[in-house]
């Protein structure tokens, strides 16, 4: 905060005619229109019956069939698809974050053998093309038989740790914490504090802007992620919400006021996200863009 | 230092590529069940998995109850997967040696030779078993499904084309549907409705740079379609496909067409009378249904115009199969409900009366429905016009490189009603472009 006021002061305001502020905000509500009119547009296609969206003239005003479209997403798997998202998202972002934090922080503040190696391996992976790794995995997910499972398809473990230790989150921290003075960990360890304790108590801490942008983009990563879980997941009770959305488009009978509910209700829990952390997300990624 | 530890890197990478190149090439484990065809439904038991798109699985789930009165310990789980999605988990599945993969999956006729040219033994073979029913379905879908004398799909529904149109608008603009045998008729009431709607209503849609659909329903009434002919050989430059695509450039040059977006665009110009006509297969009935319920009454249909008087009006224009894949556990319940399905008149009639899926299976026909007058469709008896249609459709050749041929072709389209190519030398063109893009001989 006392950062800010400072430069406030220092730089000095430049002159803005009322003509020009004037203009300024016109543009900015004209963009603001443009970007909001889209999400507007989907909540109204989502309340019509799917025989009203493909109407001309289109509809601006919601309809009556919100509750139905409602009805009738639940009625067929809806609510068990939103709960596998959420669970899969959750436990991923929380689980990625924590070793990617772990990960970074050793990459950065340790030094031991074939530290440079292992770190290019790291952006190594991020260069190979998903699709390349998709059949080879699945191969691999269809005969383990770790946790005494028969086999791992259709199943959680399956969509959330392929990904688990995430090249982009580890990079990510990696940058974030060199930017962490060594002096700081030296003090905690002469005052006594063991690694573990240096690392929960003083590195992770100071973190908390990229902690929680990462947590976000891995949040947002699997809530949005259709192809792995489509090809992994075979069983109906295992559908992730893109997933199921998607079988929702048959060959020549589309259900489009479902289609647009079950977008709108997809995206409402993100745009939520992102408004409650808006500006954590926005200073962590700043913090990481300009820091890197 | 650098030295070594160049090495290191390049010797990890190697590592890593030979991991990833040891799981691609891991074996194939298809294991194929035994022929033991059970006499006694009840001895049948287990249970068994069926993938389809939506409606498509809904209509499979109708046939449920009939089929557990005669199998009534198998049971049945239908999935309804995204139409592309059950492509790609299909896919997936076979090349990890049958993986994860139901024991009855829903493809679309034109998509089966991907699957059986990529994967020879991803999919039962059953042809003992399947065999006596080929008199009894649409000859040119069972053609489809014979691959080197093997039936390793079974046809499910057929797509009989017509020319659906605007019954209400035919007659504001003076057309009489029944004075409509050629195309060249078409154009020329096309021409009366413009002028009667003052240009609102064009003839009928297409989607000119990302389908050709018309050119297909169109190369089938000729009986060219489509791309291929039957030695696996590109047939575009041959005169039926050149009269097809100047057919169409026709229609175009006169302003008849309605441009539109993909499948939505078609539904919407449907819906909202930009357009007096539809040429689509009988499936289209489902949608127009669906979604342009206030329509009611004002829609009928017809043959498609012959190129000449008393040409061939028949053609067939999409349609789908059921197939069984080989890593199946229990192949009997399978193929017992397939056959229940699709190769007895009661499954298919369940699924034509409740969804509008045409059976390809043809003693279904004799059914009363396909004879009673339909409220919806100007209360006229529009099954019958299919039924009486299906055995005057030419075969069609299909090859793995469909999809190929259907892009090559969009383009093609492209080229000609937006840029006015000649369509002799856009199908040159898309020839070349084809045989270069799939190594095929051009046929002469």
């Amino acid at each position: 905060m006392a950062k800010t006021k400072l430069s406030d002061e220092l730089v000095p305001k430049p002159f803005v005619s009322r003509f020009q502020r004037g203009a300024i905000y016109l543009l900015l509500v004209v963009g603001a229109f443009l970007s909001l009119f889209p999400f507007y547009y989907m909540f109204v296609q989502a309340s019509q019956p799917s025989s009203e969206v493909l109407r001309f003239p289109p509809h601006l005003w919601f309809g009556s069939a919100a509750w139905s479209n409602i009805q009738g997403l639940f009625a067929n798997g809806f609510g068990r698809s939103l709960f596998n998202s959420a669970f899969i998202a959750v436990v991923y972002a929380s689980l990625s974050v924590f070793i990617a934090s772990l990960a970074g922080y050793a990459f950065a503040k340790f030094r031991f053998r074939g530290r440079s190696i292992l770190f290019g391996m790291f952006l190594l992976v991020l260069m190979i093309p998903y699709h390349v790794t998709a059949v080879p995995l699945f191969q691999l997910m269809a005969k383990i038989t770790l946790f005494g499972d028969p086999t791992w398809i259709s199943s959680y473990q399956a969509v959330i740790l392929p990904a688990l230790a995430n090249p982009f989150g580890i990079f990510l921290m990696r940058q974030s914490m060199q930017s962490l003075p060594d002096d700081l960990l030296d003090a905690a360890r002469i005052d006594g504090a063991g690694e573990w304790r240096v690392f929960t108590s003083v590195a992770l801490p100071t973190m908390r802007p990229t902690l929680a942008a990462l947590a976000i983009y891995s949040f947002m990563f699997q809530w949005n992620s259709f192809f792995w879980p489509l090809i992994i997941m075979r069983d109906k009770a295992m559908e992730t919400l893109p997933v199921r959305i998607n079988a929702l488009v048959g060959l020549s009978i589309i259900d489009y006021g479902q289609l647009m509910m079950g977008t709108a209700l997809t995206t409402l829990p993100i745009m939520m996200i992102f408004i409650a952390f808006q500006r954590q997300f926005i200073s962590g990624a700043l913090a990481g863009a300009v820091k890197g | 230092m650098m030295v070594r530890r160049k090495i290191h890197g390049s010797l990890i990478s190697l590592l890593v590529l030979t991991l990833i190149l040891a799981a691609c090439g891991s074996d194939s484990t298809a294991t194929t069940t035994s022929n033991t065809g059970s006499t006694n439904p009840a001895e049948v038991k287990g249970e068994i998995t069926v993938w389809a798109w939506n409606v498509a699985a809904k209509s499979l789930e109708a046939t449920v109850p009939s089929f557990n009165q005669k199998y009534p310990n198998v049971k049945v789980t239908v999935q309804d997967i995204g139409r592309t999605d059950v492509y790609d988990k299909l896919t997936s599945g076979l090349q990890a040696g049958g993986a994860g993969l139901p024991d009855v999956v829903a493809i679309e006729s034109d998509r089966m030779d991907v699957y059986t040219s990529t994967f020879p033994d991803g999919l039962a073979d059953l042809t003992s078993r399947a065999s006596k029913y080929e008199k009894d379905f649409d000859p040119s879908k069972w053609a489809q499904s014979k691959i080197s004398d093997k039936i390793r799909s079974i046809p499910w529904d057929s797509g009989p084309t017509g020319l659906w149109y605007r019954v209400d608008i035919f007659e504001q603009a003076g057309v009489d549907p029944k004075s409509i045998e050629t195309w060249a008729d078409l154009i020329a009431a096309g021409e009366k409705i413009l002028a009667a709607t003052d240009g609102k209503t064009k003839l009928l849609p297409v989607d000119i740079v990302a389908d050709d659909a018309g050119f297909r329903m169109m190369t089938s009434q000729l009986g060219v379609c489509c791309y291929f002919n039957n030695d696996g050989k590109i047939n575009l430059t041959n005169d039926k496909s050149v009269q097809a695509l100047t057919l169409l450039k026709e229609i175009n040059d006169k302003g008849l067409v309605a441009n539109i977006n993909g499948w939505d665009g078609t539904v919407a110009a449907t819906k909202n009378g930009d357009v007096a006509t539809v040429p689509f297969g009988v499936w289209y009935s489902g949608t127009i249904i669906d979604q342009a319920p206030d329509l009611s009454g004002k829609w009928d249909v017809m043959l498609l115009p012959a190129f000449e008087k008393g040409g061939n009006r028949a053609a067939n224009l999409g349609g789908s199969t059921l197939a069984i894949p080989a890593a199946t556990k229990n192949l009997d319940a399978a193929w017992l409900f397939v056959e229940h399905a699709l190769a007895t008149s009661e499954g298919q009639n369940i699924m034509m009366e409740k969804f509008g899926i045409w059976p390809s299976y043809q003693p279904a026909y004799s059914a009363d429905l396909y004879s009673k007058p339909v409220a919806f469709f100007n209360n006229q008896p529009i099954w019958k016009l299919f039924a009486d249609e299906i055995k005057n459709i030419p075969p069609a050749t299909y090859t793995k490189d469909y999809a190929k041929g259907q892009a090559v072709l969009a383009s093609a389209q492209a080229k000609v009603l937006s840029q006015g190519m000649d369509p002799k030398q856009a199908l040159q063109e898309a020839a070349a472009e084809l045989a270069n893009q799939t190594g095929r001989e051009i046929a002469q």
